[in-house]
Parts: C-alpha cells; structure tokens; sequence
C-alpha cells in the first residue's frame, strides 16, 4: 500500500503524528523556527518515525540541517 | 507497533475520566520509551482513559526514583535501570576515567553502596505497583576484560549484585520484568539524542513493562484432551497401561504437560477432561499413581463419544465460569477446528505432540493466559469446593428434611475482614467475577487504592465455611458511607458460594457491622450478571437496566430470608 503512495503523503504522516494539532494544509510548510513545539525532542521523534517510515537510516551528520518538511524531504529522497 | 501507530494511539482523543498517571524512572533521555508506554498502556486500560507519563531528570535515577516513589500519591512506577545508572564508568556517553590499578573492590562496594540506596523506595513495592527492568545495554569493552567470549570476573561481580538487587525487589513486590529477546541497543542514535534503545526492542519491551503493570485477567479453567494429549497411545486399544508420559516411550513432551497442568491445578486453575473414548479404560489409566497430574484435580471427567464441544459446555457449567475464560487443548486438529466453529469464544490451542519445541511454545502461551501473581488460600480449594457445591445442590435439592431444616444443618459460618488496606483478593474478586456482580466495572489498581485510603470507603471482605468445608474468601462489597446512607458500589461473590444463602447472610452482616438508615446499589445490568439480578429482585422488586437503587435499611432486612449463619469472627485494624 505504501509504494502506492507519495513520498510526500508519507513523510506528511509522520509530520501530522509528532505535531496533531497542526493543520494538514500547513504541514508541508512547517519550518523548525514558524512551529512552536519543535524541539530537539520532536526533532528525534521525527528522525524516528521518518527512518521507521521508509526503512532507512538518516545520516547523524545531517540531524542539525533537519529544520523543515522541505529539508527532511530532500534527505529522504537522496538517502532512499 | 511502529513508533508513528504509537504517537496516534496517545493522541486519540480521551473519552472520560482522570488521565492514568504513571511515573517512568529512567536514567537516560526516555524519548520514545514514554511515547510506546503510554500507548500500551493506553490499550490495555479497562476503561479508555488518556495516559500521563511523568519523567525525571535526565542521569539522575537515584532522585528521580525517590521523586516518583514518595511523591506521587498511588501512581504506579517504572523503573528501567541500565548499566551506566549504577556508575559513569559502566556507560557508552558518560564521561569517567579508567584509572590505572583501579581497586575493583571498591569500585564495586560503590555499586553496592548505589544499590542499597534503592532498595529503600522500592519497599513500597507491595502498596504500590512498581515494575522493574534490568540491564540489557552492553557493557564497554574498557570494563572488566570479557574477551574470547569469557565472561570477566567484574562481569561475573556487577552480574551477582543486580541479580541480588533484583531478588530482593521482587521479594518487597516490585514486578521484575523478563528481559526483552531482541537487540536493544542502537549506538548511533544513543549518542545522539541519549535515547540507548532501537525502536523494535522498546515497542517490545514497552508492552511487557504494560502488560505486568496492567495484566490481563487469567483463564480460569483449561480442558483437556487425553489420547495423545495427556498421553501418549489410545488409552481404548492400547489400554491404561499400554499408555505413556515417560522419557523411556519416547512421550516426555506428555509428561511436560501432565506437570504443567499439575502446576495450574495447583494455582486454583480448573483442569476438566473432554475425552472421546469410553469412560472405564479412561478411569482405570486416570487411575494410574504414577499419573503426574493428581487425578483428583481432574474434575470434571468427559469420556464418552459426544461431540466435544458439547462435553466443554457441560464443563463449563459445571464450573460455572463464561466460556471466555476457558481453553481447549487437543491434538487433533479437527477436533479444535469444531470446537472453534461451535464455540469461537473458548481459546482452542493444538498439541503438537511430535513437536517438542512447539509444545513449549504452548506451555509458553499457556503460562501467559493462566499467570496469576499470588496464590490464595481460596486457589487451593476450588476444586474442592465445586465438588461441595454439586452435593450441596443435590442435597438441598432433596426432599427430606425440609429446605429449612438443610440450610439450618450446613452449619454456615461467615468471616469478615474489614481491615485496610484490603488485600489483593479483594480487587482480584472485583476484576474477575462475572455473574454475581453488581455492574460489572473492573478497578485499576491505582484507582482501586486511591479510593480505599479515601475516609468514607468501607471494603468487607467475606469469608465461609460450612460443614462442607471452606470455601475461603469468596465475596467483596465496598462502599461508601454518605451520612445515613450506604452506597454500595461494588459487589461481588465467587459462583463457588452460591445456593447457600450468603449472598444474603453478606448483608445481613454488613447492615450489622455499618449501621445506616438507607441502602443505594450501584446497579447495572450486564450481558452475564443474571445471578445477582435475581438477589436484588428478591429484596428490592423490579430492577432498572442501570442506576441507582434506594432502599430503607430496615425495609432490606425485612426481605432478607432466614438465615442460618453464623458471624463469629470480624478482623479489623487494630
């Protein structure tokens, strides 16, 4: 079911589980510095529900550029 | 459960009540291991209810154990202790020095020093529910020297003291958890954002820290199978001696079986017997001493060529418990496949009898539906006592002398315990009755002490004894004193004691020992508590589906049959 799906409605997914009471229509504009509640605790929450999403391991490297829907986007796609 | 299933699980949104509070004792960033309790928790709740998990302070297990033990009222606790609680120099991020001819036998004394600190909070293991893991990180290889797959003598040392840790945790209540199959440890991540473990092991160690926190009622009662089953051979063409359980006849994985059954019988499990044969070979091989299951704990026995689901009915009439707390075992599968069909809600689970490693799978399985954490006087008299109940049936049921004169003779005596706190048969009774129960609603254990220690809870606890023989504890009411009035709010009583008029002699007892003008039960008809639908009819007339039911008490003692039974004994705190 999941390869039918888009990379970006499955990365949505995640984003609407750590953040629930954030409006679907905002999701894939969330930046670390517009979203309150963004912390280093929901950032590793995040990294976790995303690898476990896609089966993948995101570089420790890359954790500090991880500050929007947009970033994890790009790293997802060049780590799959 | 992945991790994301985990986050919408605590979210959902909470139907009523208080969230469930549960304090997380960690020395590490508890990050996703909060998230996973909470959503197992979530699902194992009786009442869907959201679930508050408190954390501590980030490397301070020591005071975040004390924080969360002696302040947070009855709130259970977690506690999952690693390596590197007990000292810096057992962890992976921690910063300490390997000094050079360290003295391992002070090193040592320190761990030992850090343990017997947390012994102390821990005490409160048997008022409080306190769940507890151990170690599972490994320990860096600048430690003790393991190599070559020796264990190091510091291993052996640091092994030693958790284990004494451990064992006298368990000894003051403490629940310690077995240790999680899968690999725990993720260095990357640890490193990273301080949380140690992978996501699969703590999804997995998340549900069993739940899962001894909340446990799940026990099955009451197991059926058995017997050729092939119990035995090995046919006991009608082989005959009683021709069977076997025995290493020598290649049929030890049956002699595993009669033993486990031995050990559940032993617990207050009901063990029956639906057999497909005629009933005098399968008494003469029952008959057997060598038999490793004592016969008399075999009750009842259903050898005969009617179907086997209509021998579990029978049985489970007998033992007047729901088919949902029984399960089927046999080794043919068509047999389980018309026990499934024909009634879906008992548990039927197939012997692989040629399978050792399958059947300890089974017994695995087993362990978990049957677990019961302590063993009361009652469990040793069930079996007894369902026999007593058939006589006393059959001899009320007589026609001479006159059902008066038969109560008069049971010579019934009744027992009320009234001290506090309540012992865990009480909130056992509440949780696991079915039928003679007032409406039905299951307790948590935290909900259930907080409400004990609250001034106006009463909780009688009842005992009997009869002629027949004790039947134990076999009734709960708790209520509360409003002014005149007392609001009863649960009422229970084992299917063990009915047709003896205790139900009645409960009362009787409880209006004596709390005096009030006015009687409320707290009423709700469920799908299966008929039994105490028919009391409450007798002594108050038509009931609602639900609600509140008012009678004066002097109106309640009028209707109160005659009773024969004595309260001779009423244990209170001193």
């Amino acid at each position: 079911m999941n390869a039918a799906r888009s990379t970006e409605d499955r990365l949505e997914d995640c984003f609407a589980a750590v953040f629930p009471d954030m409006p679907p229509a905002k999701l894939r504009m969330m930046t670390m510095e517009s979203t309150a509640g963004w912390d280093s605790i929901a950032l590793a929450t995040l990294i976790a529900s995303v690898e476990e999403e896609f089966d993948l391991l995101l570089p420790t490297e890359a954790y500090p550029s991880l500050s929007s829907f947009g970033a994890f986007l790009r790293l997802v796609e060049e780590t799959k | 459960m992945k991790l994301r299933e985990a986050l919408q699980e605590v979210q959902r949104p909470q139907v009523d009540g208080e969230p469930f509070s549960v304090d997380l004792v960690t020395g590490f960033e508890p990050l996703h291991l909060r998230v996973f309790l909470a959503a197992h928790l979530r699902l194992r709740l009786r009442v869907d209810r959201q679930v508050a998990v408190r954390t501590g302070l980030f490397g301070d297990l020591g005071g975040n154990l004390e924080r969360a033990i002696e302040g947070a009222g009855e709130a259970p606790v977690v506690v999952t202790l690693e390596w590197a609680d007990l000292h810096p120099l057992l962890g992976w991020r921690e910063v300490a020095l390997v000094a050079a001819g360290r003295d391992e036998v002070a090193f040592l004394g320190e761990i030992e020093g850090r343990l017997a600190e947390w012994r102390r909070p821990l005490a409160v293991g048997d008022r409080k529910r306190i769940v507890l893991s151990l170690p599972v990180l490994p320990l860096p290889p600048w430690v003790g020297q393991s190599f070559n797959g020796q264990r190091s003598r510091l291993r052996l040392e640091l092994d030693w003291l958790v284990g004494q840790f451990a064992r006298d945790a368990g000894r003051r209540g403490v629940r310690v958890i077995e240790a999680v199959d899968l690999p725990a440890w993720e260095p990357a991540k640890h490193l990273a954002n301080g949380f140690p473990y992978s996501l699969a092991f703590t999804d997995a160690l998340a549900g069993r820290l739940a899962k001894v926190m909340l446990p799940a009622a026990p099955k009451k009662g197991l059926v058995t199978d017997l050729d092939q089953t119990l035995w090995r051979g046919v006991v009608g063409d082989d005959g009683a001696e021709g069977v076997h359980w025995d290493l020598d006849h290649q049929a030890r994985v049956h002699g595993w079986w009669q033993q486990f059954l031995a050990a559940l019988a032993g617990q207050g499990t009901l063990i029956g017997v639906a057999s497909k044969n005629d009933p005098e070979p399968v008494n003469a091989a029952l008959a057997r001493r060598e038999l490793l299951v004592p016969s008399e704990k075999l009750f009842p026995i259903e050898a005969h060529w009617q179907e086997k689901w209509e021998s579990i009915r029978r049985i489970a009439a007998v033992w007047n418990v729901g088919l949902e707390s029984m399960v089927f075992v046999d080794d043919n599968p068509l047999e389980i496949d018309a026990v499934r069909q024909a009634l879906p809600q008992v548990e039927s689970v197939l012997f692989p009898a040629d399978d050792p490693a399958g059947v300890v799978e089974v017994l695995g399985r087993l362990r978990d539906w049957f677990g019961v954490e302590a063993i009361g006087e009652e469990d040793g008299l069930r079996v007894a006592s369902l026999r007593q109940r058939v006589e006393v049936e059959q001899e009320l049921a007589g026609s001479l002398p006159s059902i008066e004169e038969r109560f008069a003779g049971l010579g019934s005596r009744l027992r009320m315990d009234l001290r506090r706190p309540a012992g865990p048969r009480a909130l056992e009774l509440i949780n696991k009755t079915n039928q003679f129960n007032l409406n039905g609603v299951r307790w948590d254990e935290a909900d259930w002490r907080m409400w004990c220690g609250r001034p106006e809870a009463r909780v009688a606890v009842l005992g009997y004894e009869d002629r027949y023989g004790p039947l134990g504890n076999i009734a709960v009411i708790a209520a509360e004193e409003r002014g005149e009035t007392l609001a009863i709010r649960s009422w229970v009583m084992s299917c063990r004691a009915f047709s003896r008029r205790i139900e009645f002699a409960t009362l009787q007892c409880l209006l004596h020992q709390w005096p009030c003008e006015k009687v409320e039960f707290d009423w709700r008809q469920t799908e299966r508590n008929g039994p105490i639908a028919t009391t409450l009819r007798l002594l108050v007339g038509e009931l609602p589906a639900s609600g509140r039911i008012e009678i004066s008490a002097a109106t309640l003692r009028q209707n109160l049959p005659l009773l024969y039974v004595a309260n001779d004994e009423v244990l209170e705190n001193q």
